[in-house]
């Protein structure tokens, strides 16, 4: 299947900038990431097996994306989070406290928390998009829910 | 509320500007190649302005390799160099093997998963093979490789415009559909992925 990239864009660009945001946790990149994936989908002539497949493809492919871009920034020493934060209409103090909690997090432990709370996605599915091992996924989330229990305390629940 | 709950609670805030893709074929072809479109525009604008008042073009040096384009129907010959910064250096030059235009440029391309590689001086010159331009007499032209059509009367009321042609270069045997759209700053968008967006009989067939 191949879905029209307009229909696509409408049903997922949330999606794939907000991945993308966790990642690279600058506005202006998180855009042009979004762009850029969708661009990929665009210029791919790949098949899909269906939406769940195009799902998982344009949300690895953003994260790929963003992840480069996260490291450039790393290597330039500059540092990503802007002001941006600050313009978000967070609905209680608590989301705001959870949001910088997340941003707070290690690079590679925010991607996997990102797809397991967000996206829905299993400790399996999570392995396969971002091919790494289930016991690696299991170790990022379970690390990058402690520090996320360190910091928000009662915040956060003990359940996953 | 459980912790997943509270996540998407707090990363529902996030929502990117860009609310529409469907002008995206057009603006993401052109970020992608970003610097070769903007060749086109200097490329287009230098030749002009330099053949009009008939200025030799200096010498950019180093001079590597001698290629060929095309501009506005008309094959030229062009020398092209390296600059300090990776960017390349265009010389156009007529029959008589005069400089008549200079334009600098470069371009990357993205390809899956983020990757980047730098354009080759002939795939900079390629992706400028197809232009939309208004002329002074107010024609709206089409020009791609040796061909050029008056595409003044195709556009919709909402200034659109799809046609189709036979392939060149790359896609020779294929047939290319381009959307064109007048844009805010008023000049012409369009497409350069050179695939039918819905159905192909939308597209008037040009060259024929």
């Amino acid at each position: 299947m191949r879905p029209d990239t307009q229909v696509l864009f409408e049903r997922y660009r949330q999606n794939v900038y907000a991945a993308a945001f966790s990642i690279c946790q600058n506005a202006a990149d998180a855009e042009d990431v979004l762009q850029d994936t969708f661009l990929q989908y665009h210029k791919t002539n790949k098949d899909f097996n269906d939406e769940q497949h195009i799902r998982a493809w344009l949300l690895r492919a953003a994260l790929s994306r963003a992840t480069d871009v996260w490291r450039k920034r790393k290597r330039r020493q500059e540092d990503p989070l802007d002001d941006y934060s600050e313009t978000l209409a967070f609905p209680s103090p608590e989301s705001s406290s959870l949001f910088d909690a997340v941003m707070a997090l290690p690079d590679n432990y925010r991607s996997v928390i990102h797809l397991f709370y967000y996206e829905d996605y299993t400790v399996a599915e999570i392995a396969k998009l971002l091919h790494l091992s289930q016991s690696n996924v299991k170790t990022r989330l379970s690390r990058g829910r402690n520090l996320l229990k360190e910091t928000l305390k009662e915040d956060w629940n003990d359940d996953e | 509320m459980t912790n997943k709950e509270r996540y998407k609670e707090a990363f529902g805030v996030l929502r990117p500007e860009t609310e529409q893709w469907e002008v995206q074929p057009m603006k993401n072809n052109i970020k992608s190649f970003k610097a070769k479109r903007i060749l086109a525009v200097a490329a287009v604008v230098v030749i002009l302005a330099v053949a009009a008042v008939g200025v030799y073009a200096a010498d950019v040096g180093g001079i590597q390799t001698a290629l060929k384009t095309w501009f506005h129907g008309q094959e030229v010959d062009v020398d092209v160099s390296t600059g300090e910064n990776g960017e390349y250096n265009f010389e156009v030059k007529d029959e008589n093997g005069n400089v008549t235009g200079s334009f600098g440029g470069g371009g990357v391309e993205i390809g899956l998963f983020g990757k980047e590689r730098k354009l080759t001086p002939q795939e900079v010159l390629d992706a400028n093979v197809l232009d939309v331009t208004k002329e002074e007499d107010g024609r709206i032209m089409l020009y791609y490789y040796d061909q050029s059509y008056d595409i003044t009367d195709l556009f919709s009321a909402d200034g659109k415009c799809k046609v189709c042609l036979a392939g060149t270069g790359a896609d020779s045997g294929k047939t290319v559909y381009i959307e064109i759209e007048k844009n805010n700053a008023g000049g012409y968008g369009y497409s350069t992925d050179f695939r039918a967006h819905g159905g192909k009989d939308a597209y008037t067939r040009l060259g024929e």
